[in-house]
């Protein structure tokens, strides 16, 4: 189970990024902002891609750039006003915490059923 | 009547009739002929009423007759009675210019007609000259401000005379309405230019002409030396904080209606007014760049969109951590801060 809420907060991201730039390709209005996601887009892709081939992603690499990756995409929709942008963050953080703790527990489940594995082997 | 005849006096009272070598007796006397309308134009009806006077000891078979500029016109038979007043009605088409006329009246005695008395006057008749002017005011439907503006005045002139069209002022009017960046507050501002004009134009007969009416006054909120203004405060706004994320207020112009009103006098070729002040009415519509409101809708739907995502994945957020935090999320938060920093 952590493991799938770890791989839905992963893709996350994902979604939102890539519900953005439909969107401004169906406007057709490309824009700066459109950059930023399309670029953003591309890094998550690279992270997920390394997180679910290897699983071996250093914490802090996935932390920094999930934070900023969801920071950047929230804030490049919204005015920049203040409070838009630490509530912003504060959003960002949450999510930073959510994906850190599931991928250690998804860490820690591999783990576990790579031993289980083992012992049925009798090793 | 009284006589002396040697020293007798002698006195008696009575009438004498006088008759003419046919053995009539009295007169028929016009005594007034009156004229309506008083002011006829051309085409009316014009109605001449004669008041004829008998002082015909019986009643007289009589005839009047209507000359106009020496022509007969029209003419009437009747019968008047003896010591009275009737009165007559005469009928005439009027035609636009200056007349004399002229009321006969005969009596008739043994199928002869006998003048008795005529009676002559001046008769004027004006054109119409209104029914046959039509004016138009054409404005473009959409200007955009900062944009060359120019309305035209349509003349259509029918009739036999020249006419002038004298330009007075004309006048923008809107009612322009702001909304703040509190959706709730909005209000409504009135606002009005006019421009005085001194554009004079003859329009030949049966021709057309068409007048510019060019802003006469520079550089206020209406008109710049180019044409229309910019001054974007003409225009309906809207503050979109939200449309932009590079402008902290972006300020959304809507295409707003005016009416334009043109007053102007109307003289025929003597310089007699025609029209006093004439309203002529045409509305047009005010816009920012063109686009600006098309732009700003779309950007507005897109934002919307946006937003439907984010909040979408911060539902998901909220779900996740509702599920994570079953266990005691403070231990939990400072058992990931211990871990992450080693």
């Amino acid at each position: 189970m952590d493991n799938f809420v770890f791989k839905v907060l992963l893709s996350l991201p994902l979604l939102l990024l890539l519900w953005d730039a439909l969107v401004n390709i169906y406007y057709w209005y490309f824009d700066f902002s459109f950059v930023v996601q399309v670029s953003l887009l591309l890094l998550w892709g690279v992270e997920v891609w390394w997180v679910l081939k290897n699983s071996t992603i250093p914490l802090p690499v996935l932390i920094v750039s999930a934070f900023v990756v969801v920071y950047i995409a929230f804030v490049v929709d919204n005015p920049p006003k203040l409070n838009a942008y630490f509530s912003d963050a504060l959003w960002a953080v949450l999510y930073t915490y959510l994906l850190g703790n599931y991928y250690q527990k998804s860490l820690k489940g591999n783990a576990s059923s790579m031993g289980e594995v083992r012992l049925s082997d009798g090793v | 009547m009284r006589t002396e005849f040697n020293g007798y006096e002698k006195h008696d009272e009575g009438s004498i009739i006088v008759e003419d070598d046919n053995g009539n007796t009295g007169s028929l006397k016009i005594s007034s002929v009156s004229i309506s309308p008083q002011k006829p134009e051309d085409g009316d009806s014009v109605s001449f009423t004669v008041k004829v006077k008998s002082t015909h000891l019986t009643s007289q078979n009589m005839e009047l007759e209507l000359y106009v500029d020496g022509n007969l016109v029209d003419g009437t038979q009747g019968v008047i009675n003896a010591n009275s007043e009737e009165t007559f009605n005469l009928h005439w088409l009027a035609l636009t210019g200056e007349h004399s006329y002229t009321v006969k009246a005969y009596s008739i005695v043994g199928g002869e007609k006998f003048m008795e008395d005529e009676k002559s006057g001046r008769v004027k008749v004006v054109k119409d000259l209104i029914a046959n002017i039509s004016m138009e005011i054409e404005c473009p439907s959409r200007v955009g401000l900062g944009g060359s503006f120019e309305c035209l005045l349509q003349v259509e002139n029918d009739n036999s005379e020249t006419i002038g069209v004298q330009l007075n002022n004309i006048t923008f009017r809107s009612e322009v309405k702001r909304e703040e960046d509190d959706i709730n507050y909005v209000r409504f501002q009135r606002i009005e230019g006019v421009f005085y004009l001194s554009a004079f134009k003859e329009v030949p007969p049966h021709s057309s002409r068409s007048v510019p009416i060019n802003l006469g006054r520079v550089d206020n909120d209406f008109a710049s030396h180019f044409g229309l203004s910019d001054n974007h405060l003409l225009l309906s706004s809207t503050i979109q904080g939200d449309v932009n994320p590079n402008v902290l207020h972006q300020i959304a112009y809507w295409d707003t209606e005016y009416s334009i009103t043109l007053r102007l006098d109307v003289f025929d070729e003597n310089g007699s007014v025609l029209f006093k002040d004439k309203a002529l009415t045409t509305s047009t519509t005010f816009f920012y760049y063109g686009s600006a409101q098309a732009k700003i809708d779309r950007e507005m739907r897109i934002q919307r969109l946006e937003n439907f995502g984010e909040n979408t994945i911060k539902v998901i957020v909220v779900i996740v951590t509702v599920y994570y935090s079953k266990g005691n999320l403070g231990d939990k938060l400072w058992e990931f801060v211990k871990g992450f920093w080693g």
